[in-house]
């Protein structure tokens, strides 16, 4: 066994927009890899017959979704100012991914205990929006069935609502990103239909949603 | 600008469509006078692999005031959405119809993209037979390895780019340019001009008469400034780093090739008597190490790759193999980017070339010896020995690899049952060569994978009059093969005949096959290269429909004096070498390489050739 690498851990915080928000989180990997190489900077690769580059983003976004507070954590083979680093990342992004501040990781990503999302709908959905929401909130479970490895199971969803506002847009919800009680928009969504439904209405989408705050376990902090 | 963006949550991989690719580029659309829309017929995945369309995309997009966008084929879940919405065809970089472009290209990589070349052109709200189009149409222009032999789909196109494309598809662009400038253009006079820039077929300008039996009687230019005989272009400087990519566009979902491609020649010093590549990308002409390697690094620098695959038709015929390894790894090592080394013989294998290849970190490696007996690769021009090909496997059996993939065809001129059964012999062999290495793997067993094509006689090789053996007697092989295999460590695969049979038919095709073609497109045929969609009886449906003959084209030995389709077009490689090559097969003679002294072939007319040092 080699003796581990020193290494320097670092955070970076991004916006995914535009065409941006149709790369997949397996392809986001490859891509801020690609990302680093060109900015000249050496990240720690896990050791290994198929080494992989040590990163993790704080909590997975749906494809599809924009984000103005993306986190991503990695490891640098050399100590370098948060400074430089933002320096040279940001000239050697596609278009979408924005870098907007580089720290030293002191804290950790398990502090994040929820995400505040803000959701589209069309004209027509707005209107039976307000019905949803109220009878939703007014509800004490809130029960899906949710894929798993070994089929479908029920779960309730509603311990992992922190909020839901209606918008002159459509919804802000503010839901948990836990790995016990994690909550993502899609399934929210599936939960707001089913009383939907109940209420006689027919199932609104979304026309986008986008990640507004990683928040800490009071709701309002931000990470 | 087309709306997509309601559409995208609704289809499998909307990477394939969203655009913003790292390194595209991206125009005033205003500012530019001409647009290109270079057109890949097949999926996303495949056209971003493709190393021609990312040169030809640098090099019109070098031209300031003209604008090349990429357009792929968009996969059946996503051309459903757009059918149903009225989204036309559309460019990736500006979302833009493809109707509004001044010229549509289309890269002809295989036959089997004709079908999706149509459905792109109707998804495009543009008429697929040239005749139909108006003034307002982009002009439509097709090029690749396919346009050797355009005339199946000829009546699909305005012009054909016959040949390399780095300089003459700016020149086009400059002529449209200049004649919409000084008002000069119409549809009509545009491709009079070009027909006679060099290099560019322009269908409509030739009349092509038939004799009653089906064959070609007469091919003529209409008018008397259109040149009889097209030739085609060849680059002026194979070094010159203007033709080089080095800010590649680079998808962000997963596609077959997705690292730095370093084009080190073109053309081929065996001349195998059924290879295409090998004979119309002639001239030889090497890349210099250190132009290589520069262009390397700059494309490093601008896309963060981790590897760099070399890229030619046989990779350790470089005359400078050794030399360019090591100039990579000079810096490739300390950047962390793995150096592969793809397609290398077994006759010119050497431990050296292995270890400084990728090749050292997979599991196995790759050789063709094409057929199963010496006879019959001598036949071929394969001009590979077992004895060769047991020292290449002994050496990677050595430096503890396990597997080794072997490819082959069935169906080659003059086989019999012995060479077949000689294709099993050989993967025996080479289990027995792994047991007989004492500084083998032992604690893996040895896999050997026989892979085995179907020859399709194709235009330009000395095999091009060959008839193609019929799908029943394809099949036969294929069982007898299958039969003389008594080892589970070889592990058997081989192309379906029927797809190799419509190829055939495509490859030696004339323009009696348009209405095929159109009346195929017309029956919901696409992604003809896809297992999942080819359908054989549909095609062969369309055939009879229109009352044309498949086994004229396919299975019939072509008289050496008949006029071919693709006879006006000069391709470097004479004739008469041809025919020498295809006499030389039947006597069982093998030809010596271009490096061991020119073999007469005449591509050296056509620009400075690796041959002429030999003479």
């Amino acid at each position: 066994m080699s003796q581990p690498k020193v290494s320097f851990k670092y955070f970076l915080r991004f916006k995914k927009h535009g065409t941006a928000i149709w790369i997949s989180h397996l392809d986001m990997v490859r891509t801020f890899q690609r990302i680093f190489m060109r900015a000249g900077l050496s990240i720690v690769f896990s050791e290994g017959f198929n080494p992989h580059p040590k990163m993790v983003f704080a909590v997975p976004l749906p494809l599809g979704a924009s984000s103005d507070c993306e986190l991503l954590e990695f490891r640098l083979e050399q100590e370098r100012s948060p400074d430089y680093i933002l320096q040279r990342m940001r000239g050697v992004c596609p278009p979408g991914i924005e870098i907007f501040s580089v720290e030293n990781a002191e804290r950790k990503f398990t502090d994040i205990r929820y995400a505040s999302y803000d959701v589209y709908f069309s004209r027509e959905d707005m209107e039976y929006l307000p019905a949803i929401v109220r009878r939703f909130n007014e509800l004490d479970t809130a029960v899906v069935m949710k894929k798993t490895k070994s089929g479908e199971k029920e779960k309730d969803i509603k311990p992992s609502v922190g909020s839901v506002e209606l918008t002159d847009f459509g919804i802000k919800a503010v839901l948990s990103v836990d790995s016990e009680n994690f909550l993502g928009p899609e399934l929210f969504m599936t939960a707001l239909n089913s009383v939907g439904a109940q209420l006689g209405l027919a199932p609104v989408k979304y026309e986008a949603v986008a990640r507004r705050k990683m928040l800490l376990q009071d709701m309002k902090s931000e990470f | 600008m087309v709306e997509i963006d309601n559409i995208l949550p609704l289809v499998s991989k909307p990477g394939r469509y969203s655009g913003g690719e790292y390194n595209i580029c991206i125009k005033d659309k205003n500012a530019v006078k001409l647009r290109f829309a270079f057109c890949f017929p097949d999926s996303y995945e495949i056209g971003m692999s493709n190393l021609g369309m990312q040169i030809l995309y640098h090099c019109l997009n070098s031209e300031s005031d003209v604008w090349c966008e990429r357009v792929f084929a968009p996969w059946t879940d996503m051309e459903q959405e757009m059918r149903k919405n009225g989204t036309p065809l559309f460019a990736h970089e500006s979302r833009d119809p493809v109707k509004d472009f001044d010229i549509v290209g289309f890269t002809l990589q295989y036959e089997l993209c004709y079908s999706n070349v149509l459905n792109m052109l109707d998804l495009a709200g543009i008429p697929i037979y040239a005749r139909d189009r108006g003034e307002e149409c982009p002009v439509i222009i097709g090029g690749g390895p396919c346009s050797y032999n355009p005339e199946p789909i000829a009546e699909f196109f305005d012009i054909f780019s016959i040949g390399e494309g780095e300089e003459a598809l700016p020149e086009l662009s400059r002529l449209m340019i200049e004649m919409k400038e000084n008002g000069t253009y119409t549809r009509e006079a545009f491709l009079r001009k070009a027909a006679s820039l060099g290099g560019f077929y322009v269908p409509s300008l030739y009349e092509v008469k038939y004799n009653e039996n089906g064959s070609i009687a007469s091919f003529e230019p209409i008018y008397d400034d259109v040149p009889a005989i097209v030739k085609k272009r060849v680059i002026s400087d194979f070094n010159d780093p203007k033709f080089i990519p080095t800010k590649p566009y680079m998808p962000f979902i997963d596609t077959v090739q997705d690292r730095i491609t370093a084009e080190i020649s073109r053309g081929c010093i065996r001349g195998c008597r059924f290879c295409q590549a090998g004979h119309v990308y002639r001239p030889i002409r090497e890349r210099d190490v250190d132009v290589i390697s520069d262009a390397a690094k700059k494309t490093f620098e601008n896309t963060g790759y981790s590897e760099i695959s070399l890229s030619c038709l046989s990779v350790s015929d470089y005359t400078r193999v050794d030399e360019l390894c090591d100039t990579l790894l000079d810096w490739t090592n300390e950047k962390s980017v793995s150096l592969s080394l793809p397609s290398l013989r077994a006759d010119s294998f050497t431990r050296e070339l292995m270890e400084k290849s990728g090749a050292i970190r997979s599991s196995g490696l790759t050789f063709a010896p094409e057929a199963g007996t010496q006879r019959l690769r001598d036949v071929i021009n394969k001009c590979l020995t077992e004895d060769d090909l047991m020292n290449a496997v002994g050496i990677a059996f050595d430096a503890q690899k396990t597997s080794v993939k072997l490819y082959f065809m069935n169906g080659l001129p003059t086989e019999t049952d012995e060479d077949t059964v000689g294709i099993a012999d050989l993967a025996h062999k080479v289990i027995d060569k792994f047991y007989a290495t004492p500084n083998r793997n032992r604690h893996r067993q040895p896999q050997v994978t026989v892979s085995v094509a179907c020859f399709v006689p194709k235009p330009f090789t000395p095999f091009q009059w060959e008839a193609q053996v019929t799908r029943a007697e394809l099949e036969r092989r294929q069982k007898l093969l299958r039969d003389s295999i008594h080892s589970r460590k070889i592990r058997y695969n081989y192309h379906s005949a029927d797809v190799s049979y419509l190829e055939a038919v495509m490859a030696r095709g004339n323009r009696t096959l348009a209405p095929v073609i159109a009346e195929a497109h017309k029956r919901g045929i696409k992604f003809d290269a896809w297992d999942e969609y080819f359908d054989y009886d549909k095609w062969m449906e369309c055939f009879d429909a229109c009352g044309v003959s498949t086994d004229f084209f396919a299975c019939r030995e072509i008289p050496e004096d008949e006029i071919l389709p693709w006879d006006f077009i000069d391709c470097g490689v004479s004739k008469k070498y041809l025919l020498k090559e295809r006499h030389k097969a039947y006597e069982g003679k093998a030809s010596h390489s271009c490096k061991d002294g020119c073999g007469g072939c005449g591509a050296d007319k056509m620009g400075e050739c690796i041959c002429r040092n030999q003479k």
